[in-house]
């Protein structure tokens, strides 16, 4: 009689000192865990799960994680208790690779980091992020990177629509060395491995604030995006005195006809004035002008303009493209050998 | 002539080509009739204009005709007729599946037909090489999964003792299973693949490869239920009326994801939208 593959696998698991009660006791389990039942429900459950959290916003770790984990254990136990996973090397490739995936995903999730930074024209990204939200195991290495912003080019494709972003950055490597790059909405800046993607842009007054006592300050205030009407949103600033002011560009920004390019969103061409209202009060200001107000003053310098960049970190990715490529090899494999070599005498046609 | 011409006389031979091919398949099975040779020329004719139609609109706009609901169904028409062309050629027994799976093609270019056919707009993130990788293996795995539901319908139909006679000239339940099988197993490949393409594409255009808008979710659910069919049959081997059901069911979900999803989702990830 041939003796049972499972109860030879977990004997050697357990060691010969295991009672045999106890071997066949963990048998029946890992049988349980690896029931082919089992893995359809996992199929239902992370269908169920997937679009939970499309339709309803459900958190994705959190509805996700169960059926992953889920299938690890059914994934594990079934190679474990199946003879034919150690007898088919593309099937078991497969499944192991489907394991890794599982294991990569919880190591993205913990590791990621995904934000938001605004840099205005000529300025340097000083490592603060409007919005971030990274896993537990991030650090805060993203503070030390730096790069400067050198503006940017919208260009409107003469056969196409939106616009290409074209933004000039440069940086210092390790060794002091100044590189310089062209990217984009799709063509990243790459710092240690986080990710810049431009994104959104809006105009920046450049302004200098001198308090009644104490130093002058330089201030960069980012007004909101442009809003597909060609305004940019109503915006509520609050002076380093403590007083709030609602700051607008009095300027639409009309999208250029196809074929065509702006740069900078066409500042060289704009002429238009800041308006500062304050306590009911509308004041006109020009570059160069002043505006006297409670705790200081105020001066525009000129207009300049903001660049929005996505960042984004994961440093699974070459491993989950890696453990994938493995993962279709060995399917296609099993699937050339089980399917389309083996079973030629039930071929139809 | 120009290349709107070409395009338009092409287009238009293609689709009364397709309606005739679409008549006489099922006039050859209801009547028991084999004229297979006429059928053949019928199908292929009108594919090779369509095919002219294709280029010349891609001359004409000078990208890839795959980004709006016109230029989506008109390239899905196009792979699916390809499919019953090839499965026409590879698998000859099987040749009356045809009458099955043309009815369908002639929905999707009526549907077509209602549409506006304007020229579509590239978008930035379209001016990649994955754009063609990611849709070229989308449109394999459809034709597959396609030949796969001609197949298990003949099954279901004879289960439920509709058209018996006519279908009796086809192999046995057991056969079509077989076949049926095959078919699923390269639509399990093709959509992995595109799947992975499309998530190397996103990686590189926005940095994230999955982010659980409504078309990737229901790729992602149209994965699973083939890894279900799949796993079903695999390891409870059960009756060929039984894997018909589950292939029937899996085409339906594909069906919606490729062509439900872009119309009731306004999300970035469109698909060909």
């Amino acid at each position: 009689m041939t003796p049972d593959p499972a109860v030879s696998i977990t004997s050697q698991l357990h060691g010969e000192k295991s009672g045999l009660g106890n071997r066949r006791s963990l048998v029946q389990v890992l049988r349980w865990l690896a029931a082919p039942q089992l893995t359809v429900l996992v199929f239902v459950l992370a269908a169920v799960s997937a679009l939970w959290i499309s339709e309803a916003g459900a958190p994705p770790t959190l509805v996700f994680t169960p059926p992953l984990l889920l299938l690890t254990v059914n994934l594990a136990a079934a190679l474990l208790i199946h003879p034919r996973f150690r007898t088919d090397l593309p099937l078991l490739l497969f499944h192991i690779a489907l394991i890794m995936l599982v294991i990569l995903f919880f190591i993205a999730r913990m590791t990621y980091l995904e934000g938001l930074a605004t840099v205005t024209r000529g300025a340097t990204f000083n490592g603060e992020l409007l919005r971030v939200e990274k896993g537990p195991w991030h650090g805060e290495g993203y503070h030390n990177l730096r790069f400067v912003n050198e503006g940017f080019i919208d260009e409107y494709p003469a056969n196409g629509n939106g616009y290409l972003t074209f933004n000039t950055v440069h940086w210092r490597d390790v060794a002091g060395n100044l590189h310089r790059r062209v990217i984009g909405d799709d063509v990243p800046l790459v710092l240690k491995g986080y990710r810049f993607y431009a994104t959104r842009r809006g105009f920046t007054p450049r302004l200098f604030w001198q308090p009644q006592s104490g130093d002058m300050q330089y201030i960069d205030v980012k007004l909101p995006d442009i809003g597909p009407d060609g305004w940019h949103e109503g915006f509520v600033w609050t002076l380093p005195g403590g007083q709030q002011a609602q700051l607008m560009v009095e300027h639409k920004l009309i999208e250029p006809p196809p074929g065509s390019r702006r740069v900078d969103l066409g500042l060289s061409q704009i002429d238009a004035p800041l308006i500062v209202r304050t306590n009911e009060q509308r004041h006109v200001l020009r570059p160069g002008r002043s505006l006297e107000l409670a705790g200081g003053t105020l001066s525009y310098v000129k207009l300049d303009v903001w660049l929005g960049y996505e960042v984004v970190y994961d440093p699974t990715t070459p491993w989950l493209i890696a453990v994938t490529v493995i993962g279709i090899v060995s399917l296609i494999v099993f699937y050339l050998k089980r399917v389309f070599i083996q079973s030629t005498q039930e071929q139809v046609g | 002539m120009t290349a709107l011409d070409i395009e338009l006389i092409s287009f238009w031979a293609a689709l009364v080509g397709y309606s005739l091919a679409t008549v006489i398949a099922m006039y050859a099975l209801v009547f028991q009739k084999s004229p297979e040779r006429t059928l053949f020329v019928l199908l292929l004719l009108p594919w090779l204009l369509h095919t002219v139609a294709i280029a010349a609109r891609w001359v004409r706009i000078e990208h890839f005709p795959v980004i709006n609901t016109f230029e989506m169904l008109s390239t899905n028409v196009w792979g699916l007729m390809a499919a019953v062309i090839l499965s026409y050629c590879l698998l000859p027994k099987l040749r009356m599946v045809a009458a099955l799976l043309l009815p369908f093609v002639m929905m999707l270019t009526a549907w077509m037909l209602m549409i506006p056919s304007d020229a579509s707009a590239l978008p930035a993130t379209y001016h990649t090489i994955w754009l063609f990788i990611h849709i070229g293996f989308m449109k394999i795995f459809l034709g597959a999964a396609f030949v796969a539901v001609g197949i298990a319908m003949v099954i279901f139909l004879r289960s439920a003792e509709i058209g018996v006679e006519s279908l009796s000239r086809l192999p046995t339940d057991e056969a079509l299973d077989v076949t049926a099988y095959r078919c699923m197993a390269l639509a399990m490949i093709f959509d992995t693949l595109g799947v992975v393409a499309g998530a190397i594409w996103a990686q590189d255009a926005w940095g994230r490869y999955w982010s659980w808008d409504p078309l990737e979710t229901w790729s992602l659910v149209t994965w699973l239920a083939i890894g279900l069919t799949l796993h079903v049959r695999a390891t409870f081997k059960p009756r060929p009326s039984a894997n018909a059901m589950l292939i029937v069911a899996t085409f339906m979900i594909a069906v919606f994801t490729f062509f439900g999803i872009p119309f009731v989702s306004d999300a970035l990830h469109k698909g060909a939208i």
